[in-house]
């Protein structure tokens, strides 16, 4: 990839890519849907030296297969990868990328998670974590941690159609994404396979550019983005175990998106007329931003206990992990 | 030309301000498909002007070389001279400073763009 | 004797497309299930793709066509509605993608009866569209279709219409060619630029986010657009040189003499030259347009076959709610700057919405309201039906809503 992108100052998704088309080479065409990366080809430049094509949003995954087919009814050897973001994967797209797992299309599905719908300013996708503020989950008196619902486990969605290779990673751990691109690019001549890269956002998230591999690397030492993979007919093994785990707060705090959390329940103390006494103790108990970082570190704990007694991780529900 | 009807402001005579021309244009063929055939062309976009801080070595010395800067770029800005040291393709560094902070000896620093006659 | 869905079949297996993504849906089903057969067969050589929606199936098309494949698909009315967003974007990127169409109705409320909504809500997509009257047309058409849109000067994709039950379920003759004639006529598709290689890397459907570059890709698209109407007419001369079938634009049946004409497309047709037959026999001098072409809008040649008639009756087998017939602004439009003394009353009539059956009496009406309309001159614009389907349309309301005819006390 050449620079010259109007992507944000300190990018995860761009880096992201420009690490795995060392792997993938240029033999390659990158479907993508439309997100941030959409606009790293702007007509008349792009940054690409191999083939790229964008779609639409929620047709990743079919028009990954296309490629494929076409390559392979045409005699070529092509690598195809998406470069989809998570608002493209985990919600509008996710049918699609359901079709193309179950007919084992032997595509690369490379996610770039940012937690949010990123080129539209940042707002909840299902990717959203709880207590994360967006633009369409502010804070207010109603609600006072912003967005209340849960990660969705996209991991274990892809995992449930038995692909090929399946493997989260972070770009603190650079040499670990670019081996888990290798593996990919060759579980894809038998079967398809997911790639999720965790993508901490200077710009959605609120922190200066120069802490993204500093967040993504808390991330992983805190333990709430895990890395492992999935291959076919092995089951789920965790392929990193931070030695020591910080606390979720450490990762959490610095990120304009979490701000709320840690501050106390100002919001309470200032209009305490506008909220119904019962709605507030309930709210205090639960949802409060102190609370909300109590129940994560607590899953976090449970999780890495029970994955500390045993290594294989098949059959297990990887919810908690992905609340981050 | 005359002077008395060089004055043309739009509110004053009410002259149009632009050219209107009528589209005719030939069917352009392979042309007029929406691709881009140039790899890498957007070197041609000197984002280098999003700076506001630039990286840059402090000290040679300090530099291990252990490439990581390189590693984390997100924009491929970093390259190596002959020696192994970083070359920072200040054309288009945006200036994000992952390099900076990811530098574990602490060679590469942010420096304020301007400052010591650099651009 | 093939059905018309078996028709396209033969025409798309007999183009030797590499990729077909597939998704069923009534009416068009039995066409992938053909295609599935020949492929489980052997016969046919191609990546048969089964998508998990038909948004899919034409994002699938488009990606396969991009990477220089030829491909083909199917679908009808909400499947085609679905997707509507990727027909943009396959006409935008010059995809030359053929699709079949059977035409249905479009729900609310669901039916299965053919109407001409669904395509005809797809003439701004960019997309060439041919309707065929038989199935031997249909057949035909994917042929010729792929030598039209693959053309140099137009690469655009196409849609090739039948009506759903009444044509794809339909048994007719048909001459199904020979593959090496086929292969004589439809040479393999090679791209030159839109195509994936190693060697020489590309970036497609690239994000245009000023006007200026967005504005000239749209016109260029117009202007292929524009190619196409005399490619069309030039494959289809060719064909009839290879195969000795002839096709135009817009057909002319007994337009000899022609004071009126009926103006038709689709299946209809047939019934409505039985009209013009009936209506010659009684010494009326009545001829039929049949609408072949759609998109691009063959102008001249509605021009040349209208100019002179005193008045034309349109049939809109569709609806524009709030609006009328789709058909009828077209025609009129057409034929508007023609010097009053050629041009002639035109007259629009809304029938045979959802597969309702459209009469020969009802022709028969649509000729002499035309006439009494070029006499009065003034156009009308009427929704029609017969007395009979009317009154069964009154009973089922009353059925529905537990009416009866004797009041009853509850």
């Amino acid at each position: 990839m050449a620079p010259g992108t109007p992507a944000c100052a300190g990018c995860p998704g761009t880096l992201g890519m420009r690490l795995a088309l060392k792997v993938l080479g240029r033999n390659t065409v990158i479907v993508n849907p439309a997100g941030c990366m959409t606009l790293l080809t702007v007509y008349p430049y792009t940054p690409l030296k191999t083939n790229w094509v964008h779609l639409a949003i929620e047709n990743a995954g079919a028009g990954a297969a296309g490629v494929k087919a076409a390559a392979e009814a045409l005699g070529k050897d092509l690598n195809v990868i998406t470069h989809a973001g998570d608002g493209a994967t985990y919600d509008i797209g996710l049918q699609s990328l359901s079709g193309a797992f179950e007919r084992r299309d032997k595509i690369i599905y490379f996610c770039y998670d940012n937690e949010g719908y990123g080129n539209t300013g940042f707002q909840k996708s299902g990717a959203t974590p709880k207590g994360s503020i967006t633009t369409t989950t502010p804070k207010g008196i109603k609600a006072p941690i912003g967005h209340v619902g849960r990660k969705k486990d996209i991991f274990s969605i892809v995992v449930a159609h038995d692909p090929e290779y399946a493997a989260t990673a972070s770009l603190s751990h650079p040499l670990d994404w670019m081996r888990k691109v290798e593996k990919a690019k060759e579980a894809t001549k038998r079967g398809p396979a997911f790639l999720l890269l965790h993508a901490p956002c200077p710009t959605g998230w609120g922190f200066d550019s120069r802490f993204t591999i500093e967040y993504a690397r808390r991330a992983v030492e805190s333990g709430a983005w895990v890395l492992k993979e999935y291959e076919k007919r092995k089951g789920t093994t965790i392929t990193y175990t931070p030695k020591k785990r910080i606390p979720v707060t450490d990762y959490f705090k610095g990120q304009k998106r979490f701000d709320h959390l840690f501050a106390m329940d100002e919001m309470h103390t200032a209009f305490p007329h506008e909220v119904p006494e019962k709605q507030m103790e309930a709210e205090r108990e639960i949802h409060t931003g102190r609370g909300v970082l109590t129940e994560l570190q607590s899953e976090i704990d449970e999780f890495w206990n029970k994955a500390g007694n045993q290594d294989d991780e098949r059959g297990k529900s990887s919810n908690e992990q992905c609340q981050q | 030309m005359p002077s008395n009807t060089t004055t043309k402001t739009a509110s004053a005579n009410n002259e149009p301000t632009h050219e209107v021309i009528i589209i005719r244009r030939d069917y352009d063929g392979d042309l007029s498909i929406p691709v881009i055939t140039c790899p890498g062309n957007s070197v041609a976009r000197k984002t280098g002007d999003w700076r506001l801080f630039r990286p840059a070595m402090s000290e040679r010395g300090k530099c291990v070389r252990c490439r990581m800067c390189f590693m984390f770029c997100p924009d491929s800005c970093i390259s190596f001279d002959p020696e192994g040291y970083p070359v920072i393709d200040y054309d288009h560094c945006k200036g994000c400073l992952i390099c900076v902070n990811e530098c574990k000896p602490k060679a590469l620093v942010a420096e304020r763009e301007g400052v010591s006659g650099k651009k | 004797m093939l059905t018309g869905n078996s028709a396209i079949a033969y025409g798309a297996a007999l183009s030797r497309p590499k990729v077909i993504p597939a998704y069923p849906i009534t009416p068009q089903t039995e066409i992938i299930e053909s295609l599935s057969e020949f492929v489980a067969e052997g016969l046919l050589d191609t990546r048969f793709m089964l998508m998990e929606s038909e948004h899919s199936v034409l994002s699938a098309a488009i990606t396969a066509e991009q990477t220089g494949a030829r491909t083909f698909t199917a679908t009808s009315s909400q499947g085609l509605l679905l997707m509507h967003e990727m027909l943009y974007i396959a006409s935008g990127t010059r995809c030359p993608i053929v699709m079949a169409n059977v035409s249905r109705g479009l729900s609310a409320p669901i039916t299965l009866g053919a109407d001409e909504n669904d395509i005809l809500g797809q003439r701004d997509a960019g997309w060439i569209q041919l309707h065929c009257e038989t199935c031997q047309e249909a057949l035909d058409s994917v042929i010729m279709a792929y030598k039209i849109s693959e053309n140099k000067n137009v690469l655009l994709p196409s849609m090739v219409n039948i009506d759903g039950f009444i044509l794809s379920f339909t048994r007719e003759p048909v001459d199904v060619p020979s593959q090496r004639k086929v292969d004589d006529f439809l040479p393999e598709y090679s791209p030159e630029t839109m195509k994936y290689d190693a060697n020489v890397p590309i970036s497609q459907g690239v994000a245009t986010i000023d006007g200026i570059s967005y504005s000239y890709f749209r016109m260029q698209h117009h202007l292929a657009a524009m190619n196409a109407v005399r490619i069309v007419e030039k494959v289809q001369k060719e064909f009839n040189d290879a195969f000795g079938r002839n096709y135009a634009s817009v057909e002319q049946f007994m337009m000899e003499d022609a004071d009126y004409a009926l103006m038709t497309s689709n299946a209809i047709t047939t019934v409505a030259k039985s009209a013009v037959r009936r209506a010659r026999a009684r010494g009326e001098k009545v001829g039929l347009l049949r609408i072949r072409l759609f998109r691009p809008f063959p102008t001249e040649d509605i021009i040349n076959a209208c100019k002179g008639l005193k008045g034309v009756a349109v049939l809109d087998r569709n609806i524009s709610p709030g609006a009328g017939g789709i058909m009828l602004p077209e025609i009129r439009s057409a034929l508007y700057d023609l010097k009053e003394k050629s041009r002639p009353i035109v007259c629009g009539f809304i029938d045979g919405l959802g597969g309702k059956d459209v009469t020969l009496d009802e022709f028969d009406y649509m000729i002499s309201r035309t006439k009494k309309a070029a006499s009065d001159g003034v156009g009308v614009s009427e929704i029609i039906s017969t007395k009979k389907q009317d009154d069964r349309a009154r009973m089922m309301l009353s059925e529905a809503r537990g009416i009866r005819k004797t009041k009853e006390e509850d």
